[in-house]
C-alpha cells in the first residue's frame, strides 16, 4: 500500500490525469454497448489479456497482423495456442532483422477430425463411417522499417479454408505505421484486409477492411495503459469498438494485465524469464452457452528489448 | 388349517415383496433424480449443401424435456436459436425425436463455413448439453 502511496506521489500531474480521464471514460464508453467483438485468433495472449488494446501501438513482433511496423526492434521466436468453441488454434511467429529491415513471418492452423459425415432420408439421419474435412490455415509475412522517425510495415497474408470438398482461398494486405512523439507515449495505426473481398462467406476469412488507432502510455517503469480504437464491418457494421488495456509488472519477472475488450473484461499474466517469456490472457465470454476465450503464448527474444519493464 | 397358514404367509411375503419395489424406487429417485438419457444423438446432414438441405436433428430421449438450441459461427456469433417446450409429439416427447430445426430457406441466408450448434434439454429434474459441428457448403 505504502509502494503504491509513493508511487502516486511521484507520478506527474499529466500521468494522474491520464489516469483519471480513463477510470471516467471506461464505463461511459466502453461499457455502453450490446454488440461483442468477436474471437480473433491471431492475437497473442499479452494482447487477449489487455484487450486487444495493445496491438497497435507496442514494440513486439507478436503484433505483426495488428500493425506490422510494431516488428521494428522486436526479434525473436514465439509459438501460441487458443482455444475457443473447443477449436484449437495453434501459432508459431519468427522475428528478425536483416540490415536495417525487419521481417516477421507467422503460420497460424486449425483442424478438426471428428465432425461425423451423415446423410439425411427425409427427417432421418444416418452417420457414415468417416468424417468431414474442416482445415484453415493461414501465412503471413510482413517488412518493416524506420523512415524519417516514423516506423512503417506491410505485409501480406495468404488464407486457406477447407470445408469437406470446398476450398476457399484468400491474399490479404496489411500496412501500419508507428511513431513515439515522447519518450513514454507510442501511437500506432493499421490498415488489415485492404482489399475488400465480396465473394468471402465466412467469419475468418474477413470482407471488409479493419481500420485501427492505439496509443500506448508508459506511465512508471512499471505501468503501462494501452487504449485503441478499431472499426472492424466485419463483425460490428455501425461503430467502432473502444479498447483499453493497463499492464503493472508487480515485480521484475511478473506483470499482471487487466483490459476491457469493449464490453467485456479480460485479465492476463506473463511470466518474464528473460530471454524466455510465458503469456496467459483470458477473455470473458458474455453468455453462458459459450466458453470464455483462452490464449498462452510462449516467446524467446533474440534481444532483450522486447520488455516494457526496464530498470 | 394348515392350507389357510400357508396362504396367509404367501399373501404376507408378497405384500413384503411390493413394499421392497416401491420403496426401492422411491430410494432410487429420491437419490440419483430421475434418469434422463439422451442417445444416438444425430445432427446432419454433415456436411450441409446451402442451396437444397434443412438441418434435421435425430436423438432418444428416456423422458420428455425443454430443449433450447443455439447455432454459433466459429468466431462466437450467434445467427439462430430456437427453443421448444415439453412433451411436443417428434421435438421434445419421451423416446424418438426426429425433425427439422432449420428449414432450407433459411439455411440458403447464412455463410458457408462451420458452425456450432449447442443443444441444452432439460427435463425438469436434470439437464444435458451436447455440442455439434456442422458444416454448411
Amino acid at each position: 500500500m505504502e509502494l503504491v502511496q509513493n508511487r502516486l506521489k511521484n507520478m506527474s500531474l499529466l500521468n494522474k490525469l491520464i489516469i483519471i480521464l480513463g477510470i471516467i471514460t471506461v464505463p461511459l464508453v466502453a461499457l455502453s454497448t450490446e454488440e461483442t467483438p468477436l474471437f480473433d485468433p491471431y492475437i497473442s495472449g499479452k494482447n487477449v489479456g489487455l484487450g486487444k488494446s495493445a496491438g497497435l501501438s507496442t514494440t513486439d513482433y507478436n503484433n505483426m497482423i495488428q500493425n506490422p511496423s510494431s516488428i521494428i526492434n522486436s526479434t525473436g521466436i514465439s509459438l501460441h495456442a487458443n482455444q475457443y468453441m473447443d477449436i484449437d488454434y495453434s501459432s508459431i511467429i519468427f522475428s528478425n532483422e536483416l540490415n536495417t529491415l525487419s521481417f516477421a513471418v507467422q503460420y497460424l492452423g486449425s483442424s478438426i477430425s471428428d465432425i461425423n459425415r451423415s446423410v439425411a432420408n427425409g427427417t432421418y439421419i444416418t452417420e457414415i463411417e468417416n468424417s468431414v474435412p474442416y482445415e484453415f490455415h493461414s501465412l503471413s509475412i510482413a517488412f518493416a522499417k524506420n523512415i524519417f522517425g516514423i516506423d512503417f510495415g506491410a505485409g501480406i497474408q495468404y488464407q486457406t479454408l477447407i470445408l469437406d470438398d470446398i476450398t476457399e482461398e484468400t491474399v490479404n494486405e496489411f500496412i501500419g505505421l508507428t511513431f513515439i512523439p515522447s519518450k513514454e507515449a507510442r501511437i500506432g495505426f493499421s490498415i488489415q484486409n485492404i482489399t475488400p473481398k465480396n465473394d468471402i462467406e465466412n467469419a475468418l476469412q474477413k470482407e471488409h477492411p479493419i481500420y485501427s488507432t492505439g496509443v500506448s502510455y508508459k506511465l512508471s517503469n512499471f505501468t503501462t495503459a494501452h487504449l485503441a480504437f478499431i472499426y472492424n464491418e466485419n463483425e460490428i457494421s455501425t461503430h467502432s469498438t473502444v479498447h483499453y488495456g493497463i499492464e503493472q509488472y508487480i515485480s521484475k519477472y511478473l506483470p499482471i494485465r487487466l483490459g476491457i475488450d469493449h464490453n467485456r473484461y479480460t485479465v492476463g499474466v506473463g511470466l518474464n524469464l528473460d530471454p524466455f517469456e510465458i503469456d496467459i490472457g483470458w477473455a470473458e465470454s458474455r453468455t453462458d452457452i459459450i466458453d470464455d476465450q483462452l490464449t498462452i503464448s510462449f516467446s524467446y527474444a533474440f534481444t532483450e528489448k522486447n520488455h516494457l519493464y526496464k530498470p | 388349517m394348515c392350507k389357510t397358514i400357508d396362504n396367509f404367509s404367501e399373501l404376507t411375503m408378497i405384500k413384503q415383496l411390493i413394499a421392497t419395489v416401491l420403496f426401492s424406487i422411491y430410494l432410487n429417485s429420491f437419490v440419483f433424480g430421475t434418469d434422463f438419457v439422451i442417445e444416438s444423438i444425430r445432427v446432419g446432414p454433415n456436411s450441409l449443401l446451402k442451396s437444397s438441405g434443412s438441418l434435421i436433428i435425430n436423438y432418444v430421449a428416456s423422458t420428455s424435456h425443454s430443449a433450447n438450441y443455439y447455432l454459433y459461427t466459429v468466431t462466437g456469433e450467434l445467427i439462430f436459436q430456437e427453443s421448444y417446450d415439453s412433451n411436443l409429439p417428434g421435438i421434445t416427447n419421451a423416446g424418438e425425436c426426429q425433425f427439422e430445426l432449420i428449414n432450407n430457406s433459411l439455411i440458403q441466408s447464412f455463410q458457408k463455413q462451420l458452425y456450432v450448434l449447442y443443444i441444452e434439454l432439460d427435463n425438469g429434474t436434470s439437464s444435458e448439453q451436447i455440442k455439434k459441428y456442422v458444416i454448411i457448403k
